[in-house]
């Protein structure tokens, strides 16, 4: 596995947990109006985002084409 | 103290574990090259930071909301009488003593069927402005306390130290 694969990996289980962390904060929030799981939801969507946004902009700026994971996969 | 507040205590008083399992982690996730380097690698710890924190909080979601509940049901009421998905309501208070209050809605059957069992005590069917309360379980002892009662088709319980 190259250590792009790596990294993509790596950013798959963080967006899991972010996801299910998400799901748990809505739930909590509806329960008992507690709000901490809900921003640390949103703290690691904002950290994976901007992650992304920096490997993008540094393949372009490397000249490699980025290559959406889908296509990539195949 | 309410739950948010009673999980940033949690915290902090967490911090030092989840601080170094994460470095450690990152360590080992950069040995493998699995996390961008350069200025990204403070941000993936960051993020793998998060991600500790998410886990407690998910064990202590599932400890609160589902686990604690479901135990307490079946010690005294002897099955599981509202499932967690009928969970409307969810407290936790207190600091050195800390109590859980869950508020569960019933199905008028299973409300009929535990309304038998309302205790035979003066608290029992206690008239609180206006409602009535229908206490299945009313006890305490020197350091903890439990209630389990029905008032308006839902079952309320209590569980905590005093």
């Amino acid at each position: 596995m190259s250590s792009r694969n790596r990294q993509r990996l790596f950013m798959r289980v963080m967006m899991v947990i972010a996801a299910v962390s998400l799901a748990d904060g809505i739930i909590e929030l509806c329960v008992s109006g507690a709000v901490h799981q809900l921003a640390l939801a949103i703290v690691m969507f904002s950290l994976i985002a901007f992650l992304r946004w920096q490997r993008r902009r540094s393949e372009r700026k490397s000249g490699a084409p980025f290559i959406p994971p889908q296509a990539d996969s195949a | 103290m309410g739950y948010t507040g009673a999980m940033f205590l949690t915290s902090i008083v967490l911090a030092v574990p989840i601080l170094s399992s994460s470095a450690l982690l990152f360590w080992i996730l950069r040995w493998l090259r699995a996390v961008p380097s350069g200025g990204a690698s403070v941000l993936a710890y960051l993020l793998l930071v998060c991600a500790g924190y998410a886990t407690l909080f998910l064990y202590a979601s599932a400890d609160m909301l589902l686990l604690a509940p479901i135990q307490l049901q079946q010690r005294y009421l002897g099955r599981i009488e509202a499932s967690p998905l009928s969970l409307r309501s969810y407290s936790h208070e207190g600091f050195m003593d800390p109590g859980d209050s869950w508020s569960y809605a019933l199905r008028p059957d299973v409300t009929a069927r535990l309304q038998r069992h309302c205790l035979p005590l003066p608290t029992a069917w206690e008239k609180t402005e206006g409602r009535i309360r229908c206490y299945i379980v009313s006890r305490e002892d020197e350091r903890t306390y439990s209630d389990i009662w029905i008032e308006q088709g839902r079952l309320h319980l209590e569980d905590g130290l005093h």
